[in-house]
């Protein structure tokens, strides 16, 4: 019988190196969160473990006006830095709403990322944030941009072969207006139902730059162009928001589930998305 | 009586603080078996096969009992439920058969060699449904329980036409109210211990 | 099958663990430290809850094999009858615990927090315990007991100063 394997990798390099050697037959486990749930329901029983939660990958720094982000920082070592308290509040916002205080000390923004809920919380802020993502393996690294990471519920761009190393997000401009809500089944220790990320810049009543992020209505975490187009040049009113919401809301493909049903998400994300737009009218 | 009208601190409150308290999986004793149940995949159908050879082979598995083994297979407030599913499955989840094994990981294996054969058939879900002619019928009996001849309970208390007829207002509403269970966090689980002559 | 070595409530500790194997297993399987409770097995719950390196945890979803070196804290390391810490005292005084299955990883996810933050707002507590749920009590007790723990340590601490 195949021996199991437990791999605790010292670095990135080691756990590239394991993972090219394993080509997709071993899993990841940082936080294990969403891997030992899966482990404990018996819907998968790994055979090989690469446990990179001591891997030198829990770094939070800046670099100029950008945050790095490891991809084994926890959500309350992300959440606790003063640092990403100032430079991307926004982040900060949503990361406060998965699961509960145990939860966020175990599970990592890599692990959330990799994942791929659709209703990944972090997923959502860090697509309004405009982050990239730092793929490597052992022969190559690059970059992607976070709206091109997700490809369907539970699926990214990472190969067999390649760990997800780091976030890098752009420092928010301390102009910037920015609102972020998730709506659950529960007020605490709930999965999105919807949730729902803005950012915009306003200047004399007047938008620009605007950046929309759903989750938990569609296949991936849904960065919503058609609506923030809208808003382009636009006076902030009624009208105005109105139009936004529904936008949104006709681009969202959701789905009946345990928690919710698509007709609700579809209506509660246009009511949001409204709710979080009118703290800003003067 | 010395204890009425005086404010006491749980007799229990010591050993749930300090972690002390023994709920039925705290309690430990060597060579206990694990049970698992299999459950009907299907929400209504007529059983046809139900074959258990396999798991009863596997190593570590102590028994596989189904309804053959239940010498009364009926219990409830009305024992009209049985312990273990014989000819139809009227629910989801229902008990087919049931695993003892030396562990949990061994048990949940043996499951998977059981063989149930279920012509599934139509079901209703919803007790509205149910109670219209023609309803796919849950049991044998019908859809409807009877108290004492009536499908109904029926409750009065003084006259309720005068009071009607008093009234300024009669509002006629239909309410439904959930089932509540008292579920405490504690999963079900029992444990049995056979001694001499007894459980 | 693998060997883990770790320290639990002060005493060192070497166990036989698979690959699955979680932190809640080798505590109530392999040590029978049966305070941790299993109640989801997915971390939803609470009732599993441990301090991992001071660090509240889910021990439900904690690979065994990442505790390695590590020291864990139950509720059994926390105080016996006659030498209570403070938090189990207000649980008990304050009837806090009702069936009583929640109240390990109530009292340790109120001991990190008071580790944290000494003194807690009633809304910080809420917030700190919304990883634990209980199906008996509402709750209220239990937020009463966890801010007069709170008080009474900070007595204590002003105590020892004076004294």
């Amino acid at each position: 019988m195949e021996e199991a394997k437990f791999y605790r990798a010292s670095n990135p390099k080691d756990a590239c190196d394991l993972l090219s050697k394993y080509k997709g037959k071993a899993y990841i486990l940082a936080g294990g969160t969403d891997l030992m749930v899966q482990v404990n329901r018996r819907l998968i029983a790994p055979k090989t473990l690469i446990y990179i939660g001591e891997s030198e990958l829990s770094y939070i720094k800046e670099d100029g006006n950008t945050v790095i982000i490891g991809a084994t920082a926890t959500f309350s070592e992300i959440m606790d830095s003063s640092m990403v308290q100032e430079k991307i509040p926004l982040l900060v916002a949503a990361v406060n709403h998965i699961g509960s205080p145990a939860i966020r000390n175990m599970g990592t923004i890599g692990g959330n990322l990799a994942n791929a809920s659709p209703a990944a919380d972090s997923a959502i802020a860090l697509l309004v944030l405009g982050a990239q993502l730092k793929l490597i393996s052992k022969n190559s690294e690059r970059y992607v941009d976070i709206s091109d990471f997700f490809i369907g519920p539970g699926k990214t761009l990472l190969q067999p072969d390649e760990l997800l190393k780091e976030v890098v997000i752009p420092s928010q401009s301390p102009m910037l207006k920015w609102s972020y809500r998730k709506l659950g089944r529960r007020k605490a220790n709930t999965l999105s139902v919807v949730s729902v990320a803005i950012s915009f810049h306003f200047n004399n009543g007047v938008c620009s730059g605007a950046r929309i992020g759903l989750g938990a209505v569609a296949p991936t975490p849904l960065f919503s162009n058609k609506a923030a187009a809208i808003m382009e040049g636009k006076r902030l009113d009624d009208k105005l928001i109105e139009q936004v919401a529904r936008s949104a809301s006709e681009e969202t493909e959701p789905i009946d589930d345990l928690r919710a049903t698509a007709w609700y998400r579809q209506s509660a994300c246009a009511a949001v998305i409204k709710q979080l737009l009118r703290q800003f009218v003067v | 009586m010395n204890v009425v009208g005086k404010r006491m601190k749980r007799y229990d409150g010591l050993a749930h603080v300090t972690g002390k308290s023994p709920y039925v999986d705290d309690v430990y004793i060597p060579g206990t078996l694990t049970v698992k149940t299999f459950r009907s995949p299907v929400i209504k159908g007529k059983i046809h096969r139900i074959e258990t050879t396999n798991a009863e082979r596997l190593r570590g598995v102590a028994g596989v009992i189904t309804h053959h083994d239940v010498p009364h297979n009926a219990f409830g407030l009305i024992a009209d439920q049985p312990v273990f599913a014989s000819e139809s499955v009227r629910y989801k989840g229902m008990p087919i058969a049931a695993v003892a094994a030396v562990d949990e990981d061994t048990a949940m294996e043996a499951l998977e060699r059981i063989q149930v054969e279920i012509e599934e058939q139509e079901y209703v879900l919803d007790p509205i449904e149910a109670m219209q002619p023609g309803a796919p019928k849950v049991r044998p009996e019908g859809n409807l329980f009877l108290f004492d001849d009536r499908p109904y309970r029926k409750i009065v208390f003084g006259d309720v036409e005068a009071g009607f007829n008093e009234a300024d207002f009669v509002i006629e509403e239909r309410y439904f109210h959930p089932s509540l269970e008292h579920a405490p966090i504690e999963t079900q689980t029992s444990l049995a211990v056979p001694k001499e002559n007894a459980l | 099958m693998s060997i883990l070595g770790l320290k639990v409530n002060g005493k060192d500790y070497e166990v036989e663990v698979g690959l699955r194997t979680t932190l809640l297993q080798v505590l109530r399987d392999k040590l029978l430290i049966t305070s941790p409770k299993v109640g989801c097995n997915t971390g939803d719950c609470g009732s599993c809850s441990v301090l991992l390196n001071g660090l509240l945890v889910r021990s439900c979803i904690t690979n065994a094999l990442s505790a390695q070196g590590k020291e864990v804290l139950t509720l059994e390391g926390l105080g016996e009858p006659g030498t209570l810490h403070p938090l189990q005292k207000a649980f008990y005084e304050y009837d806090a615990a009702q069936c009583g299955f929640c109240t390990s990883g109530m009292i340790l996810s109120a001991k990190a927090l008071l580790d944290k933050k000494p003194r807690p707002t009633k809304q910080e507590i809420r917030e700190a315990l919304s990883g634990n749920l209980c199906r008996c009590t509402g709750y209220f007790k239990i937020i009463k007991a966890v801010m007069a723990a709170a008080k009474e340590m900070q007595d204590n601490k002003s105590n020892k100063k004076i004294g």
